[in-house]
């Protein structure tokens, strides 16, 4: 962030602003890019997710807004923001408008965390990743009062299921996290990426990589987990009663965390932004020249997505495949074997670094 | 624990139809349930009275859109009896022929939805993709996808068949079926679902008037087409499982698909070695015999009844359908007490119940 | 022995027609004995029939034995009122609310009949012959 903020400001020097205005104008400009790069990429991931589920229900999906279906997502989502707001009179208004607003602010603040590349990271704090772990259980929180507030029997229904599982898929993710911490010896995520140059951290703590996987596939909602929303029963589950802007928030904040939440995967087992051989294109494609040392950021950037369209791929592939769990067996795995593994997991970690 | 009366319906996407179910709740548990249905009536039976044999023929694919062959052939066999016209053999196994292709049409239907109650969602396109190859074929023969009108009294409206066709079709499906097992039949995750889930012993399942495969699944050999006179000259297995589970419904279900293709295959084999084209059958609309028919038919929903009453007029004087449907639905009643809230959409789902067929 | 056989023999009164068994009043005790014989085991009831024949209604039980893979018809003439048969048979619960709703015959012995197709407020019993079909709520008005 230093090496940007030292750019920025020398840019504003030619215009003669003085470097403490530099500073102001400087601290707001990540977020807009951030908040940018996230709705273009929550856009496109969309249309990527009904994409492959086309291809792998022998559809073609979405191919008639733009080329390729290439808007389809963006007119829908002009379509929610232009819809009329639709709210039941038994509704508790405060919560009911509350909990979309700040689950997909939560979201927001999780991807300010995320270390892009060496450089740009908005919120480079030592403890990343127990803030990380904080905020990504608003959502949840808020999922939780959205369906409570709407008074609908079917969203009290599915806020009860997110609860419950909620409580469940925390425990493990915690202690796979703490492993990592074990490994890496730092809560930063920035230098748990630098820690992975020489190997990724998916070999030496896989049994942890994969109650990851599990576990964020259930704290993302998505199938086989999917029961809070679980179409055939509960109907949309927590945003039943929800529709225009409100249910946009919801929609896209979905798809919001599951990009962040995969981008959270790469960083901790496949080396975030580091690319794959330790070798970056772009120092052999440009030589030495003085341009390849921007190119190198947007390598790792580009890295980092590509890791994370990989398990989203991943996820979707699963969500393609598998029907969804009941409740108590959502319960059973969670309890009886992915928490009591992902202890094992700790302690047999624990002992190696001793 | 307060209770919660939560109403499943009339709009819901899994039921299928506008099944409203009133449900009492002690946190996800069950406590009762009491189907309400009616919002599909369109008093079939009523419009029976009204109308002469002919103008009634097209309406009856309308009782259960999903399986309209074996409608048209109960009421056809009623009139058929009623006035004693004799239908070639030719007919009869093109007759047999048809209905096996709708009825594996029916479970491929009911299987892809079966599946998405679950919440898979690619099943579903897959059944669909081999159901819409036999529903092309239907077109082509009958000019309609799912209303056919097809069966006349005294045999079938035409007989160009392209047998290529379906043996394509049916060999396909075959290979797909043991697709479809590969994905679904071993899954962990379905097995949990299903195995043990919606238990429905011998005792309750005669009690409740079940027919057809939900019947067969809880291990009572009953099968229809053994008592009927067109499927005499055709071997086929019943298919039987024991546990009465939401798993050995689909099994059943699964194995039957195979059997129906064994029997359009027996079909083909004989209509390609008598290819005598029968005369079309005279029969003056005017003279109705009196008298009482009892026309059953093992449709893919269960045993189906068609009673028919003639006082010798051009109108029937009160047309009855029994669907196996109707009774499908009523246990609801008592097997969903005591499941939880997840398990309704396994069970009722397994009991592959179609609303229309319902309110007739 | 052949079934009907059985049942003339332990009913006397009952008459046979050609593909049914007509009583007069021991409507509940052949089903009792039909269900519960073991060499007969009629376990399915399949449906009701209701026949409206304007001075009374015929019901007709067609019964079904998956032990002897054979099929019999039950019937029986009331007037307005009927005995339940879902103590024996509990599946003939929606049958009778069905005729309840749609002749107007109350089952005695039923406690929860209610109108199974037609709204609860729906006045007259549309399958029976003298009902009106004049009616201003079948018209669509526009």
């Amino acid at each position: 962030m230093n090496f940007l903020l030292c750019k920025f400001i020398e840019l504003l020097k030619n215009f003669n602003i003085p470097d403490s205005i530099g500073i102001l104008l400087f601290l707001p400009l990540p977020f807009f890019v951030i908040i940018s790069f996230l709705i273009i990429t929550v856009i496109f991931l969309v249309l990527f997710e009904r994409k492959l589920l086309g291809y792998f229900t022998q559809r073609k999906g979405p191919n008639r807004v733009g080329v390729w279906g290439i808007l389809q997502t963006t007119a829908d989502a002009i379509k929610l923001l232009c819809k009329e707001n639709i709210e039941l009179l038994s509704a508790d208004k405060f919560l009911f408008t509350l909990s979309p607003l700040v689950a997909f602010s939560a979201i927001i603040i999780l991807w300010c965390i995320i270390p892009y590349n060496s450089e740009f990271n908005m919120i480079n704090s030592s403890v990343g990743i127990l803030i990380y772990l904080i905020v990504s259980s608003f959502p949840m929180l808020f999922h939780f009062l959205a369906g409570y507030s709407s008074n609908n029997k079917y969203s009290i229904i599915g806020s009860y299921r997110a609860l419950a599982l909620t409580a469940s898929y925390s425990v493990p993710v915690i202690f796979i996290i703490l492993s990592i911490v074990c490994i890496t010896r730092t809560m930063n995520l920035n230098k748990i990426v630098l820690f992975q140059t020489s190997y990724w951290l998916i070999f030496s703590n896989f049994l942890g990589f994969i109650i990851f996987y599990i576990s964020s596939i259930a704290k993302l909602n998505r199938c086989p987990f999917d029961l809070s929303e679980a179409e055939s029963e509960l109907v949309c589950g927590y945003h039943t009663e929800y529709s225009g802007m409100r249910f946009a928030m919801f929609f896209l904040g979905e798809y919001a965390e599951l990009f962040v939440m995969c981008m959270l995967i790469s960083i901790l087992f496949f080396g975030g932004y580091l690319p794959p051989f330790g070798i970056y294109l772009s120092n052999i494609l440009s030589g030495n020249c003085s341009l390849c040392r921007y190119l190198i950021y947007f390598e790792q950037t580009f890295w980092l997505i590509f890791k994370t369209l990989i398990i989203i791929f991943s996820i979707i592939w699963v969500r393609a495949t598998l029907p969804r769990l009941t409740q108590k067996k959502v319960l059973e795995l969670f309890w009886k074997y992915l928490t009591p593994l992902s202890i094992v997991n700790l302690i047999i970690i624990i002992l190696m670094r001793i | 624990m307060n209770k919660m009366t939560l109403n499943l319906g009339p709009q819901h996407p899994s039921t299928h139809g506008v099944l409203r179910l009133i449900l009492e709740l002690e946190g996800e548990k069950v406590i009762s349930c009491e189907p309400d249905i009616g919002y599909l009536h369109r008093g079939m039976e009523k419009i029976a009275e009204s109308r002469s044999y002919i103008q009634y023929l097209p309406m009856v694919d309308r009782v259960d859109y999903l399986c309209g062959f074996f409608y048209s052939y109960a009421f056809c066999n009623a009139v058929e009896h009623l006035n004693h016209i004799e239908v070639p053999q030719y007919a009869n196994y093109i007759r047999v022929m048809m209905m096996e292709l709708n009825r594996i049409a029916s479970h491929l239907l009911w299987l892809g939805t079966y599946l998405l109650d679950l919440g898979a969602i690619s099943p579903m396109f897959y059944t669909f993709r081999e159901r819409e190859s036999i529903l092309d074929y239907f077109e082509k023969i009958t000019g309609q996808r799912m209303m056919y009108n097809y069966f006349v009294f005294g045999g079938v409206r035409h007989n160009i068949l392209y047998f290529d066709d379906v043996l394509n079709i049916v060999n396909n499906i075959l290979f797909k079926i043991n697709e479809y097992e590969n994905l679904i039949t071993d899954n962990p995750i379905f097995l949990s679902r299903t195995k043990g889930v919606g238990v429905i012993s011998k005792t309750k399942a005669l009690d409740w008037g079940l027919t057809g495969p939900n019947l067969r699944a809880s291990g009572i050999l009953n099968d229809y087409r053994m008592n009927m006179e067109i499927y005499d000259d055709i071997e086929f297995d019943i298919v039987l499982s024991n546990e009465g589970d939401c798993y050995s419904r689909y099994i059943v279900r699964i194995y039957e698909m195979r059997e129906s293709v064994f029997i359009i295959k027996q079909c083909i084999d004989w209509l390609k070695s008598n290819k005598v084209i029968p005369d079309p059958v005279k029969f003056s609309h005017n003279e109705y015999q009196k008298g009482e028919i009892y026309s059953f038919v093992e449709a893919p929903r269960g045993l189906t009844l068609c009673y028919l009453n003639s006082v010798g007029e051009t109108t029937p004087y009160r047309l009855k359908w029994r669907t196996g449907s109707f009774y499908s639905t009523q246990i609801l009643r008592d097997i969903l007490k005591g499941v939880s809230l997840a398990d309704i959409m396994a069970i009722y789902g397994s009991l592959d119940v179609v609303l229309p067929e319902v309110d007739r | 022995m052949n079934c009907i056989d059985m049942i003339k023999m332990n009913f006397p009164d009952i008459r046979i027609d050609l593909n049914k068994v007509e009583t007069d009043y021991q409507l509940y005790e052949i089903l009792e004995y039909l269900k519960g014989t073991y060499e007969l085991s009629f376990d399915i009831l399949l449906t009701i029939i209701a026949v409206d024949y304007t001075d009374y209604v015929e019901l007709i039980y067609p019964l079904l034995s998956t032990y002897l893979n054979e099929q019999v018809n039950i019937s029986t003439k009331v007037k307005n009122e009927a005995k339940s048969v879902t103590s024996i048979y509990p599946g003939a619960y929606f049958d009778e609310c069905e005729i309840y709703d749609l002749f107007g015959i109350s089952f005695t012995g039923n406690k929860k009949l209610k109108r199974l197709f037609m709204p609860s407020s729906w006045i007259g019993h549309p399958l029976r012959k003298n009902y009106e079909l004049k009616d201003t709520r079948l018209s669509w008005n526009e």
